[in-house]
This record gives C-alpha cells, sequence and structure tokens, in this order.
C-alpha cells in the first residue's frame, strides 16, 4: 500500500502538469465569455457549450504521458509497474473527484450569476442533474474514463510506438466510421440507436455506460503496462 | 563470498537479433564489479534483465534469492541508472530527486545534497535543459545517494569530463569503503576505473568471455616480446591471446600458469611484462571476433576513442 | 598505482614496506588505514585491505583491536633482512649480465662502485 501511496505522489512532483489542464480550460472559458458578450448569443441556444471538454481532453492527454515518460522514470527508480499503475489510478480517482466537486462549485456560481453574466452555460449543460451527488459524479466518472483511456493509449505507445497509436486512430474511425456508415444505410437501426441514446437519462449517458468503457480501459492498460520495457 | 545476483543460462532474443547467447554470469554481494564490453556487447541488456525491466527469452534471472520481475521486495533493495535514463517534462534537478527520496527506502538526502553540490548541478534547472555531462551526474547522485544494497551504473560517465569523472570514482570508492554494499559498473573505460574493480564480466557479442577475479585475470597473463621464433618456441602448446608485429620486434600475449612459464620466456631471451587489464580485454575480445591483427588496432582505439565520446 | 606492474595489493603492500624500511614509518606507529589507502590511490578498497591483509601474514603489520593497523616491532629489520637476501638475485644477476655484456671485468666494477660511493 505504501509503494502504491508512493507511486500516487509522484504525480504531485511536477505541480506544472497539474495546472495545464485548468489553464487551457481557463482560456476557452474566457473565450467564451468575450464570444456571449459580443454576439448576445444567450437566446435561443442548445444548453451547454464544448468548453469543458477542453479540460477533459488535456486530462487525457497528460495520463497518456505519465505512461511514456513518468513510467520510465518510475521503473528507472525501482518501482514496480504495478505499484505505478495502481498509484497512477489511485491518483486519477482522487484528481477526478477533486474537479467534480470543483466544477459543481463553479456551476452553483454560474447560476448564481446567471451565467457568468452573459448567459453562459459553461459548467451546466444538457448534462445538468438536479441531484447534488450525482451531480458531482456526472462530472467525475468521464473523467476518471478518460484517464484510464489515456493510459491505455499511453500503454500502447510505449509498446508499440507511433506505428501502433497510428493503427489504432486509424482503426477507431474505421471502427465508427463503418458504424456511422451502417446506421445511414438501415433506417431501422438508426431509430433505434438514437431512439436508445436519447431515451437515456444524462445520468445514465455521463456515468452509467462511461462506467462500462472504464473498466474496460482500465482492464486494458493493466495487461499491457505487465511487458513495458521502460 | 555470496552471488547476490545471477542470470543462468540466460538467452535474450528482441525481433531480428540476439542479444544475449546462453549467458551465465553471477555477481558477488559487496564486491564492485565491472562489466566491460563494447558498444553493443549485452551489458546494457544484462542489466535491464537484473532489474526486471525485460524478461529473458528463455534461461532465468535471480536477485537476492528471487525473480526481480514485478517483484516489490527484490527491487526495492536496487537501482539502476542507465546510460539513457529518460526524465519526465518539467521536472527539474530537485524534483527528480525528491522522487527518489520517495521511492528509495535507504535515499540518504544529505548525501545526495552534497553530491549535488560537489557536481555543480543547478538544482531549479529543467533536466531536459542539461548538458549530457550534467545529465550523466544526476544518474550518478541518484545512484550513489539511493544507498542501494544493489546499485547498478551503466556506463555512467559519458559527457563528464576527466574531473568529474575522477570525482565519481572518489566519491564512489569513499562511500564503498565506509558503507559496503554490491556495485556493477558497466563500462569500456577500462584503464581509468580498473583499480576500483574487484571482478570483472567481461562480454562480446552477447556471450561471457570472463567471470572473474580482476587480479587472479591479470596475472593469467603475460606479454612476452622479442624475435618471432623464440615467441613461436615459447607458445608451444600455450594458449595464444594476441600476436602483433613482425620478424625481430614481436609480440605477444599469452596465457601462463604462473612463475615457470615467465622463467621459460625470460630462458628464451625475451622480454616478459604483465599485462594491464584493458590489454588483456581487449585481447580476448579480438580472439573472439577473430579480427585480423590489422585490424585489432582499430578495436583498441575503438575502447579509447569512446572515452571521449 | 601502475596498470602494468603487477597485481596492486602488491603494489600496496610494497610502498608500505618501503617506508617501513627506510625508517619514514616507524615500528610500533599506525599504519595508513584501508580507506585512507583506497582514496589516496584510487582502488577499491577491498583491494587495499588485500595488501594490508599480506603484510599482517607476513608479520610485517599487526591489529590492534578497535585501533588499527601497526607496524610490528623488529619489522624494519625483518624487512632488511629480506631484502639483503632478495639483493643478489633481483640486483646483481642483472648487473653482472650486462657487466658481462659489456665485457667489464670484476677489477673494473670494483673501481666503478667506489667511484660511485665517493661521489654521492
Amino acid at each position: 500500500m505504501n509503494r502504491i501511496v508512493s507511486a500516487a505522489r509522484l504525480h504531485l512532483v511536477a505541480p506544472w502538469l497539474l495546472l495545464l489542464p485548468w489553464a487551457i480550460m481557463g482560456s476557452s472559458f474566457f473565450i467564451n465569455v468575450l464570444v456571449w458578450r459580443l454576439a448576445d448569443m444567450a437566446e435561443g441556444r442548445e444548453p451547454g457549450t464544448a468548453g469543458l471538454a477542453s479540460l477533459y481532453l488535456t486530462l487525457c492527454i497528460v495520463y497518456v504521458q505519465s505512461m511514456s515518460a513518468l513510467l520510465p522514470f518510475a521503473m528507472g527508480l525501482s518501482l514496480t509497474r504495478r505499484s505505478f499503475y495502481l498509484g497512477t489510478a489511485l491518483f486519477a480517482g482522487l484528481q477526478s473527484l477533486v474537479y467534480g466537486v470543483l466544477f459543481h462549485g463553479l456551476l452553483l456560481v454560474e447560476r448564481a450569476t446567471d451565467g457568468w453574466g452573459v448567459g453562459l452555460p459553461f459548467f451546466g449543460g444538457f448534462w445538468v442533474v438536479d441531484n447534488p451527488i450525482l451531480q458531482v459524479l456526472v462530472y467525475v466518472v468521464p473523467l476518471l474514463v478518460l484517464a484510464f483511456l489515456g493510459m491505455a493509449v499511453g500503454v500502447m505507445y510505449k509498446r508499440f510506438g507511433s506505428l501502433g497509436l497510428y493503427a489504432l486512430i486509424i482503426g477507431t474511425i474505421l471502427g465508427f466510421g463503418g458504424l456511422g456508415v451502417l446506421l445511414a444505410w438501415q433506417e431501422g437501426w438508426r431509430e433505434t440507436v438514437f431512439g436508445f441514446f436519447t431515451g437515456q437519462s444524462a445520468v445514465a449517458l455521463f456515468t452509467g455506460w462511461p462506467l462500462l468503457l472504464g473498466v474496460l480501459f482500465a482492464a486494458a492498460a493493466y495487461l499491457g503496462i505487465r511487458r513495458v520495457v521502460p | 563470498m555470496m552471488a547476490i545476483a545471477a542470470v543462468r543460462e540466460v538467452t535474450m532474443r528482441f525481433r531480428g537479433h540476439t542479444a544475449l547467447h546462453n549467458v551465465s554470469a553471477t555477481f558477488e554481494e559487496n564486491v564492485i564489479t565491472g562489466l566491460l564490453g563494447r558498444n553493443g556487447a549485452g551489458k546494457t541488456t544484462m542489466m535491464q534483465l537484473l532489474a526486471g525491466h525485460l524478461v529473458p527469452t528463455s534461461g532465468n534471472i535471480e536477485v537476492f534469492g528471487a525473480n526481480p520481475y514485478e517483484n516489490e521486495s527484490v527491487l526495492q533493495r536496487m537501482s539502476l541508472v542507465k546510460e539513457n535514463q529518460k526524465y519526465p517534462e518539467y521536472f527539474r534537478v530537485a524534483d527528480a530527486m525528491s522522487a527518489a527520496a520517495m521511492l528509495f527506502p535507504n535515499w540518504d538526502a544529505g548525501y545526495a545534497k552534497s553530491l549535488v553540490a560537489d557536481f555543480d548541478l543547478p538544482q531549479k534547472r529543467r533536466i531536459k535543459k542539461l548538458s549530457r555531462g550534467m545529465l550523466s551526474a544526476v544518474g550518478i547522485v541518484i545512484g550513489l545517494a539511493s544507498r542501494a544494497p544493489l546499485t547498478f551504473f551503466d556506463e555512467p560517465y559519458l559527457g563528464l569530463d576527466a574531473v568529474a569523472r575522477q570525482m565519481f570514482y572518489d566519491r564512489l570508492i569513499a562511500d564503498y569503503a565506509e558503507n559496503p554494499r554490491t556495485i556493477v559498473l558497466s563500462t569500456h573505460l577500462i584503464e581509468e576505473i580498473a583499480g576500483l574493480l574487484e571482478r570483472v564480466v567481461i562480454i562480446d557479442r552477447g556471450k561471457i568471455l570472463a567471470d572473474a577475479d580482476v587480479d587472479d585475470l591479470r596475472t593469467s597473463a603475460i606479454s612476452v616480446s622479442g624475435p618471432g621464433e623464440q615467441i613461436d618456441q615459447f607458445l608451444g602448446g600455450r594458449d595464444l591471446l594476441r600476436r602483433e608485429g613482425a620478424g625481430q620486434l614481436s609480440r605477444a600475449v599469452v596465457r601462463v600458469q604462473g612463475r615457470d612459464d615467465r622463467a621459460d620466456a625470460s630462458a628464451l631471451g625475451l622480454d616478459v611484462e604483465p599485462v594491464s587489464l584493458q590489454h588483456l580485454v581487449v585481447s580476448l575480445t579480438n580472439r573472439a571476433e577473430a579480427i585480423h591483427p590489422a585490424a585489432a588496432l582499430t578495436a583498441e582505439s575503438a575502447y579509447l576513442e569512446e572515452a571521449s565520446r | 598505482m601502475n596498470e602494468d606492474g603487477g597485481p596492486i595489493f602488491r603494489q600496496i603492500a610494497d610502498q608500505i614496506e618501503n617506508s617501513i624500511v627506510d625508517g619514514t614509518l616507524a615500528e610500533e606507529t599506525q599504519a595508513p588505514s584501508t580507506t585512507e589507502l583506497a582514496a589516496f590511490h584510487r582502488i577499491n578498497p577491498a583491494t587495499a585491505a588485500k595488501g594490508i591483509n599480506q603484510l599482517v601474514a607476513d608479520g610485517v603489520l599487526y591489529k590492534r583491536r578497535g585501533v588499527g593497523m601497526f607496524v610490528a616491532s623488529g619489522a624494519r629489520e625483518q624487512l632488511r633482512k629480506r631484502r639483503r637476501s632478495e639483493f643478489a638475485q633481483q640486483y646483481l644477476r642483472p648487473l653482472l649480465a650486462e657487466a658481462d655484456k659489456l665485457g667489464i671485468g670484476t677489477q673494473e666494477l670494483t673501481t666503478m662502485i667506489n667511484d660511485r660511493k665517493e661521489r654521492r
């Protein structure tokens, strides 16, 4: 347990990486505020912007990098791959929780200021639910899932190099593209699939299904990391 | 003396290239052992296997009596500073030291601090911005201050100037004298560190050429020079390691058993000289690679050249 | 330390013996420690220890518990005696061989020796 905690603490040694996602989100936020102010966008808009997504994506990338840079370094300091994995997972869990709570706090501020004075739904969008605990979960789960996705992709990159990564990207595009073609072709399927998704509550969409994906990514990362050569 | 680490009949195959061929070697407890060999001989591969960074294709690795792969209790007692160790982006020298302090149970922070000062390392500078020599110094500080009972140094002196190298050797000896531990040092700067070593493992193209006590190895051969005919006579049934020159100015490095062999050589009118460790290693390597004598000179200079890399 | 000069531990032992013979290291005084020798000559402490142990085995040094290695009483005389007996083999033999090569007879040799001694 000690080793795992030490491994988690490794992620705190260089705080720069912790600030980065917030910096990126911050810039997205300010641009959104300006645009909303100048273009008076509050009228008749779908709730929610993609601004928050910038932080989520950045975080994912940070975890990809943790596998390519922090893992070899940690192994150079005699840490086992398993401890590093568990420590990173622990850190990701705690980080997601803290961020989730922070976002919820910012959501409350957003509501109180009526969209930051310009009607901007940055932290609150179609993912808003009534229950505050569920709300935090709606923020936390996708973050955690993306962290594990990052770890899995990072392990993939470490083991199979750039070529492996490109193969993965192409495979993903083909996979989803193929799905899209299928849906475009079969109208009946399309209705079923869209019906299914729109029928889901925000909670299920953001916490239930992603959780399954998360477990998948976590397992893939753990299996892959066993044979990483630093 | 106990063997604290061993590779037993280990073969390591990568895609399209075999790094180690059925190799066996042991490393004795609390002894400074040199792992000598040319670039690409297999030194780093062997160290990575011992540290559990690689898994052998066949054979087994034993460290502290167990398989090091993903073994917490074994790994916590060792440290491997690789020649091409990567550091995370944005890590400064001080960050690397903090991380090491978190992970090495025996980390000596005071010692690390004094070493950082000795090597003139700028604590606040990003590691990515350090010169090659300073990067090596970071690795040296981590390896020394880890106080890990089994410490590996993989070509730790790259980029270090002669003054800094000497400082490394001095610190190493001083610490080893006060706090004995098992140290394995891979290098191709043989002459410089020969005095530091108690044992050597010589490796060439994935095969072990020798695994012996340094003094035993050094006294196992002599260099005889003189007329070629006399040398031929002396060679008789003896093991020739290397032959140079021609006619009156011939020289040979020959395996010997004891004083009688030396007396025999003198009796034939040959000049007898002891062989330096570097010369012996080069001779053994050349013989293993069956290099033509003219090209043998290239091998020797290769050992010397790489020192200034 | 001379890389070509034979086993290093032997060179260490020889150096200490030299300082005993010429008087710089007196009997019943402390000999350099293993750590000091290792640091000074930049060699492995185990090698330095080997040299010291050789001298202990020869009776030149002895160990005082908790203090260190000391030069034994009578060590100087013992070493001088040994070196005297080795003198003929180590110095006279090559000298006479060379003298023979150059055709220098015993008479001439004696004169040369006396001249040299006067000059010193």
